[in-house]
């Protein structure tokens, strides 16, 4: 108790206080006071009302976690016991190999809820967490996935052709494996990859555990010709599978995954996790991002990009942890 | 946070009437001042108490935050309607004054407190403490107590597929809340909620609504000691609450819609690590400010194994999340460790 | 120094005790059993109206402090520096408006009893604030804020402010905070 006291004293003590009395100039009393680092918006989209309050903040930060799991829950059509997301030994950030941090970085993260009105109620519809602006490493075993992530695969025509595995006697697939390790063998593929059902290759947002090219979608070579483009176009990806090669990949092959664009250091915008009652769009720069109803995370066209090496082999875990067991 | 509460410390030593500029630090103690330190405290509670502000509007009752805009730069206003603390059972805060709930238990009170650091690894160094009534051990088997039971599952994961395995311990999944760690009795946990509404341009848009019920915050403490001319903590945060609830009314706080509610809100987040990961809050020369949790690059070997093993954690969870009717299951953060966190304010 | 613009009223009065003095009987005497405590009320008020030296100070310290006015040099304001290697402060700023409330009191209690089963094995004295059961605030206002200095007069002086808290009317509340001695000693 008296060491109590004496802290208080101290502290007290420490506390010097300046009055003294002098005119001052107008321009010294003259302020410049900044901006508030709130901000709250509303927004409108159709019959649904938004209000964001974003906090102006750059955030960089190194985390692990055994478990992020949302929305465990039954759900018709799905594996009993499943989740919306789940996620094991979840990471943000790095750890160099010279023991250093690669931290994971934010701008300007926010908070949103969605009203609707409905039969003259005020329904709040839904609630989400997301980031203005993001770019590192977002690592973890994602067992089952609901969102929006599209993943935009590239590689060389080269390697496409040592993974595509013809029967003998379809010509056509030999044939395109001629072009594409001889003509085509140094031109960039590319090819929009989403969340996807490995039975049957339609597009599967809901509890997903693969990712690849859905129904009907072809690879592309963007730098080419559009008659190079309008012959790969008539090979199209059924039931995934193009040409004999595999084109839905499983979700837990990517182990780390970047955020943002390694090459130029651009960041991801529009990443976030939601939870809504009802299917709802979420609006970013004009744009909206449609939802399904429960747990949902949203990784934005072009935030991810995965070489073809990477999609057939998967992406290696980097180090997140000092001691880590993936790496001891 | 941290200079918020020596701000505080100030008012209570009545000081703020003649102190214009403060600048306040905590000093280290002798080593005979550190030998009195005894582990002797102020404990207090709050016995039958209620709160409420805000309301009654209409009579010209006002509690609003101001000085917030949106991105057009237009003025945006939170006008609190009601701010309430109260017993259980108060329905939403119609039934605040009259309806008492005892903060704090005699035996196991709020605490102030001045701690020898050399027994809570902050070694030499006088900590000052604010705690909330203790937990006790449920069916935890070792500080700090928890009051999430885990399903834990031994799983060997590659960092590459097809590649070099590893094995360890992860948790699996939350099996149950065990209010047993709580010593707040059912009957001293609190309800409390705010109604606010949310005024753009002078014009009022919306009404929202939040309340708590049944909560306790058991288990929770700050610790500030000074290092280096420059104070810095730790802080466990525990947030128990029965069932928390969410939903939103027309402008006039009318025709409200469904409520989103969390049942068994579990929230226990432990942010630094004695000395060796302190928490600091900093206002930078541009008038921006940095809360940091510190890096723990270049540490030992010895202090990593003990980090991952019993170092600050964050675990959440909620039961069930239910929105008018439909369930939409649990959510479950376990284990989340922060090696580093810089976050730093800046103009929008 | 922009202090010396704000008049701060600290009144602390006990308008309890009106009665003329005059000597007790031993009957009277008999009947009074040690009733200790004190019986507070308080009426807090900054910078209300500018203060005096906004009325007769030089011109300089003079500016509109309505409830209406934002200008920086209205109200008292407390800036704390967060360390050594920090050059910046945290500051509640423009802190002004009159906060009053009648009948905290203040007494000795021993608490043997009561409590969920606590009181008997707590068998203690505690120091019993009684809570008002009305706070009153009149305009009460205060800003939360960053700054590069101490002093809105200093050069270069730069702030963020990040809220305002503006408070009028009455909040209500009741009950008692009991402050004891805990630990071992």
């Amino acid at each position: 108790m008296k060491a109590f006291v004496a802290l208080l004293l101290m502290t007290v003590c420490s506390v010097y206080s300046h009055a003294a009395l002098q005119a001052l100039s107008d321009d010294e009393l003259s302020n410049q006071t900044g901006q508030a680092f709130l901000q709250i918006d509303r927004d409108y989209a159709g019959s649904v009302s938004f209000t964001k309050f974003t906090f102006g903040m750059d955030v960089d930060l190194s985390i692990n976690a055994d478990l992020v799991e949302l929305g465990r829950y039954e759900r018709a059509g799905e594996a009993a016991g499943s989740s919306d997301i789940r996620i094991n030994d979840f990471a943000l950030g790095s750890v160099n190999n010279d023991g250093t941090l690669n931290p994971f970085s934010i701008h300007d993260p926010f908070f949103e809820l969605a009203f609707e009105t409905v039969n003259g109620k005020e329904q709040l519809v839904g609630v989400r967490l997301g980031f203005t602006e993001a770019f590192g490493k977002l690592s973890g075993n994602i067992e089952s996935l609901t969102g929006n992530i599209e993943v935009a695969l590239y590689g060389q025509g080269s390697y496409l052709a040592t993974q595509m595995d013809c029967a003998w006697y379809d010509l056509i697939c030999a044939g395109a494996k001629g072009l594409v390790s001889g003509a085509w063998g140094n031109d960039e593929f590319s090819a929009q990859a989403v969340l996807v059902n490995p039975n049957n290759g339609q597009a599967d947002p809901i509890r997903a555990t693969h990712i690849g090219m859905t129904n009907g979608s072809t690879l592309s070579i963007p730098s080419s010709s559009s008659f190079t483009n309008f012959l790969l176009g008539i090979f199209q990806s059924d039931n995934c599978d193009l040409l004999s090669t595999q084109t839905c990949f499983p979700l837990s092959n990517y182990r780390t995954l970047d955020i943002g664009n390694v090459d130029t250091g651009e960041y991801a915008s529009g990443m976030f996790i939601s939870f809504q009652s009802k299917s709802i769009s979420w609006i970013d720069n004009g744009q909206g991002t449609p939802t399904t109803s429960g747990a949902f995370m949203n990784i934005p066209n072009g935030g991810i990009r995965t070489s073809f090496p990477e999609a057939f082999n998967g992406t290696e875990r980097i180090r997140t942890k000092f001691l880590d067991p993936y790496y001891d | 946070m941290t200079d918020k509460y020596l701000i505080l410390i100030v008012l209570a030593t009545g000081l703020v009437g003649y102190t214009n500029v403060a600048q306040a630090e905590l000093t280290s103690l002798s080593d005979e001042a550190l030998g009195e330190v005894k582990g002797e405290g102020i404990g207090f509670m709050l016995e039958d108490f209620a709160f409420e502000a805000g309301a009654d509007v209409a009579t010209g009752n006002r509690l609003d935050i101001t000085g917030l805009t949106n991105s057009a730069g237009d003025d945006v206003v939170l006008s609190v309607s009601q701010f309430y603390i109260a017993g259980s059972g108060s329905n939403l805060g119609t039934n605040v004054i009259g309806n008492p709930v005892n903060l704090g238990r005699l035996l196991y009170p709020y605490n102030l407190e001045l701690l020898d650091g050399d027994d809570i690894g902050i070694a030499g160094k006088a900590v000052f403490e604010f705690a909330t009534p203790q937990r006790f051990a449920g069916n935890s088997t070792e500080k700090p107590y928890s009051l999430l039971d885990f399903n834990m599952e031994q799983r060997t994961e590659s960092r590459y597929p097809g590649e070099q395995t590893a094995t360890g311990r992860r948790v699996d999944s939350v099996s149950g809340v065990d209010l047993a760690a709580l010593s707040s009795r059912a009957s001293e946990r609190a309800d409390f909620g705010i109604r606010y509404d949310l005024m753009e341009n002078g014009v009022r848009a919306q009404s929202l609504e939040a309340h708590a019920q049944g909560v306790a915050t058991d288990g929770s403490f700050l610790r500030l000691w000074g290092d280096n001319n420059e104070m810095v903590g730790n802080l466990e945060f525990n947030f128990y609450a029965q069932d928390l609830l969410f939903f939103a009314c027309d402008a006039n706080g009318n025709n409200c819609g469904d409520s989103v509610q969390f049942h068994n809100f579990v929230l226990e987040s432990q942010l630094g690590y004695g000395e060796e990961q302190p928490v600091t809050f900093e206002v930078e020369s541009d008038g921006n400010f940095t809360i940091e949790v510190g890096s723990i690059e270049g540490k030992t070997n010895a202090f990593y194994q003990d980090f991952y093993a019993n170092g600050p954690r964050t675990d959440i969870y909620i039961e069930n999340v239910s929105v008018g009717g439909s369930d939409f299951g649990s959510a479950t953060v376990s284990n989340l460790q922060i090696q580093y966190l810089r976050a730093t304010s800046r103009d929008l | 120094m922009k202090a010396i613009n704000r008049s701060l009223l600290l009144l602390l009065a006990s308008p309890v005790t009106g009665f003329a003095l005059e000597p007790m009987s031993n009957d009277d005497l008999d009947t009074v059993t040690g009733q200790g405590g004190v019986y507070l009320s308080g009426d807090l008020t900054i910078n209300e109206n500018g203060g005096p030296l906004n009325s007769d100070g030089p011109a300089a310290w003079q500016s509109n402090c309505t409830a209406a006015s934002t200008d920086s040099k209205c109200g008292a304001r407390i800036a704390v520096n967060t360390g050594s290697s920090s050059t910046g402060w945290f500051v509640l700023d423009n802190i002004r408006g009159r906060f009053s409330f009648e009948g905290l009191t203040l007494k000795t209690r021993t608490i043997n009893s009561g409590f969920v089963g606590d009181g008997a094995q707590f068998n203690s004295e505690v120091l019993e604030v009684g809570l008002p059961n009305t706070l009153d605030y009149e305009n009460v206002s205060l800003t939360v804020a960053n700054s590069n200095s101490p002093r809105p007069t200093d050069v270069g002086f730069q702030q963020t402010d990040i809220f305002t808290l503006n408070i009028n009317g009455q909040a209500n509340l009741q009950g008692n905070l009991l402050v004891y001695p805990t630990g071992t000693p």
